[in-house]
């Protein structure tokens, strides 16, 4: 085997302390760039970018992968600890994570999400490694009428994110739609629902929308309960889950992280779509679905791989096409041009070496990942144990950072406070709130693939192309069977009684 | 403790109180995309390569939005003393010309223009259509319906493509994507028939190539590509520029000063070399040439954005009724809450209040959009058919809860806890009014005071905590966050 030999080349020119020490810097800033809220691994990567000029193009490479490929686990540690994704992707993390450390439990939460993301990563890796071409091949066929039939489907998983009465979950996501649509048209360049602020033109960024939806929205909450919260305050323990737990829910995993890659494969999806299909499909195969967004040790974990798996798959599009698969992405092409290479195919031919190095590193990051995971969950759990009147403010501040160094502007953050007020009414009265951000990220790419489709041909386009029939029969099932299998279960209850 | 506070206050009072020569603070070079983008790392590397030719500290921020308007507006908010840089492409004109907000090019000094990156069109190889003949054909063929992808309608690839199909003759559809990089996923996955671009666009993807080049002569790179004037065709030359401007007004001293240190950065071998190596030409032209350029490249947009129709005044006509439509909707609200106060004041939920809230707001969401043009690129669905989807959708839901809990009311419990809301709401003002002392007082005081203010409120009474964690709070910000992620946090008018 050809690539065999390559890969043991990488490895080979990774051994030494140098490069080892620049992976495990790497690890380290992409997980500090994760837990800081409102610092995307884009902008993590895009910030190493002029350091690792003066190293040479290997070493620059792996420097930054190393950060990518750590950055996407370190969002779920805020995710799970204090209910704020510390980036997009982490948010799923937060549905079944901070229900945990609710519990008492941060320490299950954590070695969980630390066990999926390093499995996650490394399939998303080897995937990567032997499957890159017939992968990218297949991203190429998704058309205007595939992305929306896939935001389609994503739309659906609203109906899996209810937690009792669906209706209200509904409710959750058009909101997000509707204020998705704020900003410039894409096609006519028309400023919609804009009231003549100028920093609307881009519509509301999404990073400060989901600090405030999330963190703050929390906050509100949990101080306007407070005397509640302190009674039924359990001990917090620190202990992982075992090894037979995570045995137990193996299948989920490894669901999870074949989603998570081929979801990342696909460019403009990215991380956060797969983590939240993962979800819905973790749910839907696991024996306990009832304890899905209650504190579910599967959707900790389906959310990590998922999240993890994703990297190695944006990377096909990159490696193999020259083309970005995510925003992170993006900035190493960036990064590539500056060391004199060119992405895409001509990277296997003339710089093999490096191309192989790169995966190796990845193999290796993930290693260390796994490493200082372990070690740095002791930590969290010792922040966990902050008292909330000091903790609170704290993240308060910390929403602010996030929020501001989005676009280096104040503006973000009054959205930032405005989505922490709405995402606090809309919890005080059962509504969830994970649906407002699925409109926010799905609304996008469902408009304007929606309407490219018919800039391009007729509506028979979405029926005609089979893999978009295929997701919106999908879409349609699983729209209406979580329904019917609720409206189900209440009939049956009732004959019962 | 306040010794570290008086250090932190010092070193913003140092920064604004010396006064010697031009450059005696870190001058900002403020970057309208997203870090990573071509332009940012460009500008990041220009702030590494000017540490060899002057002792000027170079900064690079990112001001994204409105296709350049907020880094444009960033820039003329500032003082014209030559510490605040905008980088500048080509496309700005066309922002400029749409966008309405009263910005044009004579707001700018056009200080130094830096890469030049010639227009050209690509094709797919692995398809039929890969010359400019075939192009011709097909799109008489098609009769109108052969398509062209590119990035947003009205932008300097879009206004190329307009100036391509009247000299050839042709008609087609142009495709709009998010970005130019989504519309090359686009051809390479054979949607379309041409993508509007640049050289670069094809390294390392060896299913595109060059159909033509819009240059005075044929590329060095890629000598195998005609121009258009080799097959005929008046399209001389047409770049895509990028470089750096100025706030109007700036001291001649201190543009000298900037136009020498850029001209000794184009010169750099490791400049050169980046530029070549995305495919661009590294080019320097000084104030006066570029000035040039940009008028000349002012008036040919204008030209063509008018002949694809898109400088028209679009504002909604509706617009004026806008207030009074809201106004009776308010007022709808009113009556339909007393009307259900008064038949079942139990079904009067916060949830019901919230559902009729949204009911009305979807309602004039749809009023609102049925006053957006639909524009001539609209096709069959304009802007404002997805909005008033989801306002019909969103409307029949919250009619739906309404009802539900109309007809439920007897089940639900009446309030239970109203006694700790005040408590949220006064949380929320103290953030709120965080955000309002910031532009004055800076991160750091501001901070501070949010955050004992904070724990003060939350009841946390041992002050030696409450010191130690804003002040380790205050250094890690300043340590993590501002030198080691560079994120300019604001340091208020106050020291300024």
């Amino acid at each position: 085997m050809d690539i065999f030999t390559h890969l043991l080349q990488g490895i080979d020119l990774l051994l030494g302390w140098q490069p080892l020490l620049i992976v495990i810097s790497g690890v380290l800033m992409g997980i500090l760039v994760g837990v800081l809220p409102g610092l995307s691994p884009a902008m993590g990567v895009a910030l190493l970018v002029p350091f690792s000029y003066g190293l040479p193009p290997l070493y620059a490479l792996i420097l930054l992968v190393a950060l990518y490929s750590a950055a996407n686990y370190g969002g779920t540690i805020t995710a799970i600890a204090i209910n704020t994704p510390g980036t997009p992707s982490a948010i799923v993390s937060t549905f079944d994570g901070y229900p945990m450390t609710k519990k008492g439990e941060p320490g299950r939460a954590l070695g969980a999400s630390v066990i999926a993301s390093t499995f996650g990563g490394l399939f998303g890796t080897i995937v990567l490694i032997f499957f890159s071409v017939p992968l990218a091949k297949a991203a190429l066929s998704f058309g205007p009428a595939e992305y929306f039939a896939l935001a389609v489907f994503g739309l659906t998983i609203t109906s899996s994110l209810a937690t009792g009465n669906w209706v209200k979950a509904f409710i959750a996501t058009l909101i997000g739609l509707l204020l998705n649509t704020v900003g410039m048209d894409p096609f006519t360049g028309y400023l919609r629902f804009t009231f003549g602020v100028p920093e609307l033109a881009d519509g509301f960024n999404f990073i400060p929308a989901l600090i405030g939806l999330f963190a703050l929205g929390e906050i509100f909450l949990q101080i306007e309960k407070e005397e509640k919260v302190q009674k039924g305050l359990k001990k917090i323990s620190g202990r992982m889950p075992k090894f037979s737990e995570m045995w137990k829910i193996k299948r989920t995993i490894l669901q999870s992280s074949v989603l998570g890659t081929l979801i990342g494969v696909v460019p403009g999806a990215g991380a956060t779509i797969a983590a939240f299909i993962a979800y819905n499909e973790a749910k839907r195969i696991s024996k306990h679905p009832e304890e899905f967004g209650k504190g579910s040790l599967e959707g900790v974990a389906a959310s990590g791989s998922a999240t993890s798996g994703s990297v190695g798959g944006a990377l096909v599009p990159l490696l193999t096409l020259g083309i970005p698969g995510s925003a992170a992405t993006a900035v190493l092409i960036g990064a590539l041009v500056l060391h004199g290479l060119t992405p895409g195919p001509e990277l296997f031919k003339g710089n093999a070496p490096i191309v192989y190095g790169i995966f190796a590193s990845m193999l290796i990051a993930y290693l260390v990942m796994f490493f200082f995971g372990f070690l740095g969950n002791q930590l969290w759990i010792k922040i966990i144990k902050v008292p909330k009147s000091i903790l609170n403010p704290v993240i308060l501040a910390i929403a602010f950072i996030g929020s501001y160094s989005v676009g280096n502007s104040l503006f973000d953050v009054w959205v930032c406070l405005a989505f922490g007020i709405l995402g606090w009414l809309l919890r005080r009265n059962n509504f969830p709130t994970a649906p407002v951000i699925l409109g926010l990220i799905l609304g996008f790419l469902a408009e304007t693939n929606f309407r490219r489709a018919l800039l391009m041909s007729d509506a028979t386009i979405f029926f005609t192309r089979p893999v978009s029939l295929i997701l919106l029969i999908l879409s349609f099932l699983s729209l209406f069977y979580p329904i019917m299998k609720s409206k189900f279960k209440t009939i049956n209850k009732t004959e019962e009684e | 403790m306040r010794f570290i506070f008086l250090a932190i206050i010092s070193l913003f009072l140092l920064k604004g109180n010396t006064f010697a020569g031009y450059p005696e603070k870190p001058i900002t070079i403020v970057v309208h995309s997203k870090p990573g983008s071509g332009i940012d790392i460009a500008s990041r590397l220009i702030s590494n390569i000017a540490k060899k030719y002057s002792d000027a500290t170079i900064i690079v921020e990112n001001k994204p939005g409105g296709s350049g308007t907020v880094a444009m507006r960033t820039v003329l908010g500032m003082r014209a003393d030559g510490y605040t840089i905008l980088a500048v492409t080509k496309s700005f004109i066309s922002t400029m010309l749409l966008a309405n907000t009263g910005i044009g090019i004579n707001n700018f000094d056009w200080l130094a223009l830096m890469i030049s990156d010639p227009e050209c069109l690509i094709v797919n190889n692995t398809t039929k259509i890969r010359t400019l003949e075939d192009i011709i054909k097909d799109a008489k063929q098609k009769n109108g319906e052969q398509k062209w992808l590119g990035p947003l309608v009205g932008g300097l690839d879009n206004l190329f493509a307009e100036e391509v199909w009247e000299k050839l003759n042709i008609k087609a559809h142009w495709i709009p994507y998010e970005s130019g990089s989504d519309a090359i996923v686009a051809l390479m996955g054979k949607q379309g028939a041409v993508y509007v671009g640049n050289p670069g666009d094809i390294s390392g993807r060896p299913t595109l190539s060059i159909a033509v080049v819009a240059a005075e002569k044929r590329l060095e790179k890629f000598p195998d590509v005609p121009t258009f004037v080799e097959k005929g065709y008046d399209i001389k030359s047409e770049v895509l520029w990028r470089g750096f401007a100025l706030k109007k007004g700036t001291p001649p001293k201190i543009k000298k000063y900037l136009t020498d240190l850029f001209a000794k950065i184009a010169k750099d071998s490791i400049w050169i070399n980046f530029v070549n190596n995305s495919s661009a030409v590294p080019v320097f032209y000084d104030e006066e040439a570029f000035s040039k350029i940009v008028a000349k490249d002012q008036e040919k947009a204008r030209y063509y954005l008018q002949k694809a129709g898109l400088l028209k005044p679009r504002k909604a006509e509706k617009d004026k009724y806008a207030k009074k439509f809201l106004v009776v909707l308010f007022f709808l609200f009113l009556i339909s809450f007393l009307v259900l106060r008064k038949v079942k004041p139990a079904a009067l939920s916060q949830d019901t209040v919230i559902a009729m809230v949204l009911f009305f707001l979807s309602v004039y969401v749809f009023y609102l959009s049925a006053g957006f043009p639909s524009g001539k690129l609209a096709g069959s669905v304009g802007p404002a058919t997805i909005p008033q989807l989801w306002a019909v959708i969103l409307a029949l839901f919250t009619l739906w809860l309404i009802v539900k809990n109309f007809i439920n009311a007897e089940a639900k419990n009446s309030n239970q806890e109203k006694n700790k809301v005040w408590k949220a709401t006064a949380l929320i003002i103290l953030m709120a009014a965080y955000l309002v002392i910031m532009p004055f007082l800076g991160y750091y005081i501001s901070t501070a005071v949010f955050l004992i203010a904070g724990m003060l409120m939350l009841n946390y009474k041992n002050y030696l905590v409450i010191s130690l964690t804003v002040l380790g709070f205050l250094i890690s910000s300043y340590y993590v966050i501002q030198l080691v992620l560079q994120v300019p946090l604001p340091a208020g008018r106050l020291f300024n």
